[in-house]
């Protein structure tokens, strides 16, 4: 990092004892920085966690004494049939939105890199919607997706395409729910695959062109490989966030019809909070964290292959 | 990071199109690409546009088949919606959580900044015992899904007797490693020659941080109080489950009560939407550049 200060820093002969507590690089001196945060870190997220995991071991309302259940929380996922539906919506709802949050940024990144008519005008228009709220968002679509009095569906009918009762339909309400969400985040996405396009060495892209390669040949060749990197960060963030969706299920669908939007997120929400399961609550979230782990992993793995 | 973005845009215009390319060839790539960015905008400009043209609307001319961007007369835009759902609030009064929004989002920003500062910079510049575990501690902290968070913090602000307070929308998520993150990351990329001299002088980490790093890296903390500005305003689940009464609510989630409110009364639902979103945008807009600072520098991580 900085080999020039590391030398630079005189000897320390140990002459106190105390010199890795009160010393130039003693334990103290960063306390008065670092403190405030660092108490909070530790109340409100450290902490939290593991007693969550003690939690998931409990059968707990909140109002009477908790219990101790061992893994029961746990075991009775297995054979909790509303659980399993959540796992399943959510993985579709993950299949849906997920190649859809990264391609399309993906290629409206690449359009906008490069020398076009009102290039600021675009990306403002992508990244807009970031700064709404989930609320904003989802109300927003709900309207817009009304099956009499929405435009989605008027348009549909006159392209000739089948007209859909959106929100109250079995499949339509996640594809619904994930269209509203890939319109929300993309300008996220885009905005990093921007920054990753800058590291495309030009020079061998005019090199290629003057071998007489072509758009696709450049992008598969050159510009894929060269953001790896960038790739790979966002299709692990990406599915992330769509493992962890809730807010556009709890305003545009509230998990419906008939729980067929329901997700996990929104499975904990309503275990947690609506029927005060606190430990059965805390036990889904772990299973979460899990399968959002599993996705972190393969992503270390395979950037540390590329080093 | 975003002047090496602005050099590459210029440099790029002077050399591709201008310089290797013969000028009377008809540019169809670049035609093509427009084309595509026009079309694909459409799909991203059109909800906006027409929230925003609904919520101008007279409640009559709202709900219509087929559905009409315009009024019949363009002279029946009108703000009614606005006045109504401001001067006359069924049950949540959106002008209250405006406030609570702009306290809650003001107090988060400012807060972050005077926690998060002090710690990048001891994660950036100071050498103790035990740093790089700490740091490794931090860095797995931001993969941990908030979800597991829900039921023991909610446990813990409960007991603290924080429920429907302001503190409770705004400490717990000062918890976060993010901000801290952000600051060492741009701390790093200070030349650390600028501190020799003071350091010769004798000046000492505060007086460093004061005098150096903070004012070399003013716009990445204008960037960080941005950013957790429009976090704040927009934060749902928190919130959501920690603030039930009506007058404590911040927008995001007084909406969701001020759509039963007004029910099937889309133009006004729609008008109570811009309010809630107007101001993120307008902040956005005036600070676009640093925010995409920002989102860029949160993808350099990996």
């Amino acid at each position: 990092m900085s080999t020039a200060s590391q030398v630079a820093q005189p000897v320390r002969y140990r002459r106190k004892t105390l010199t890795w507590l009160t010393g130039e690089q003693g334990i103290l001196r960063p306390i008065p920085f670092v403190a405030p945060w660092l108490i909070l870190f530790g109340y409100f997220l450290l902490y939290p966690i593991g007693y969550g995991f003690y939690i998931s071991f409990y059968k707990w309302n909140l109002l009477t004494p908790k219990q101790y259940v061992g893994l029961m929380n746990y075991r009775r996922l297995l054979d909790d049939t509303l659980f399993q539906k959540s796992l399943h919506n959510t993985l579709f709802f993950v299949a849906v939105c997920a190649p859809l949050a990264i391609i399309l940024p993906l290629l409206l990144a690449v359009l906008i890199d490069s020398p076009v008519l009102g290039r600021t005008f675009f990306r403002s228009a992508f990244t807009t919607p970031l700064m709404m709220s989930v609320t904003t968002v989802s109300l927003l679509w709900v309207w817009f997706l009304n099956p009499v009095f929405g435009l989605v569906n008027h348009y549909l009918d006159l392209l000739g395409l089948p007209q859909q009762h959106w929100l109250n339909q079995s499949p339509w309400s996640l594809v619904a729910v994930a269209l509203a969400t890939v319109w929300w985040t993309t300008g996220f996405n885009m905005v990093i695959f921007l920054a990753g396009l800058q590291e495309v060495p030009e020079d061998l892209y005019d090199a290629a062109k003057v071998d007489g390669a072509g758009v696709w040949s450049l992008f598969w060749n050159i510009t894929l490989p060269t953001i790896r990197a960038t790739l790979l960060f966002v299709s692990a963030t990406t599915i992330i966030a769509s493992f962890r969706v809730f807010g556009q299920i709890y305003v545009m669908t509230g998990g419906g019809p008939a729980d067929a939007s329901r997700t996990i997120g929104y499975h904990i929400y309503i275990t947690g909070f609506q029927n005060f399961r606190m430990g059965s609550a805390s036990a889904v979230a772990w299973v979460l964290f899990l399968l959002v782990a599993v996705f972190t992993l393969i992503q270390f793995w395979l950037l540390r292959e590329q080093d | 990071m975003a002047t090496t973005i602005l050099d590459r845009e210029t440099s790029h215009i002077e050399t591709k199109s201008d310089i290797y390319r013969p000028r009377r060839h008809i540019p169809w790539r670049k035609i093509v690409r427009l084309a595509a960015l026009v079309f694909f905008c459409a799909f991203w400009v059109a909800p906006v546009l027409w929230m925003v043209l609904t919520s101008f609307k007279p409640e009559a001319q709202t709900m219509v088949n087929p559905p009409r961007w315009f009024p019949e007369k363009l002279s029946d835009f009108t703000l009614q919606n606005y006045k109504d759902v401001i001067n006359h609030p069924r049950g949540i009064d959106l002008i209250t959580a405006f406030k609570n929004s702009l306290i809650v989002a003001t107090l988060g920003a400012l807060l972050t900044v005077l926690i998060d500062v002090p710690a990048g910079y001891v994660f950036a510049r100071m050498r103790f015992p035990g740093r790089n575990f700490l740091f490794a501690i931090v860095i797995a902290s931001l993969i941990v899904p908030y979800e597991i968070l829900l039921v023991p913090n909610y446990i813990r602000v409960w007991k603290l007797g924080w429920l429907n307070h302001y503190q409770v929308m705004i400490v717990p998520p000062l918890a976060g490693a993010f901000g801290v993150f952000l600051m060492r990351q741009f701390m790093l990329g200070i030349p650390r020659e600028l501190e020799d001299a003071a350091k010769l002088d004798g000046a000492g980490h505060a007086r460093i941080l004061w005098d150096i790093i903070i004012p070399a890296t003013k716009g990445a903390i204008a960037a960080l109080a941005i950013f957790t500005f429009i976090f704040y305003w927009n934060d749902f689940t928190w919130p959501y489950i920690t603030i039930s009464k009506a007058n404590m609510m911040t927008m995001p989630i007084a909406l969701i009560q001020f759509r039963q409110d007004f029910a099937i009364t889309y133009g006004k639902q729609m008008a109570g939407n811009v309010l809630s979103a107007l101001p993120a945008i307008i902040v956005f807009l005036l600070a676009q550049r640093m925010i995409i600072r920002s989102i860029t520098l949160t993808g350099i991580k990996g």
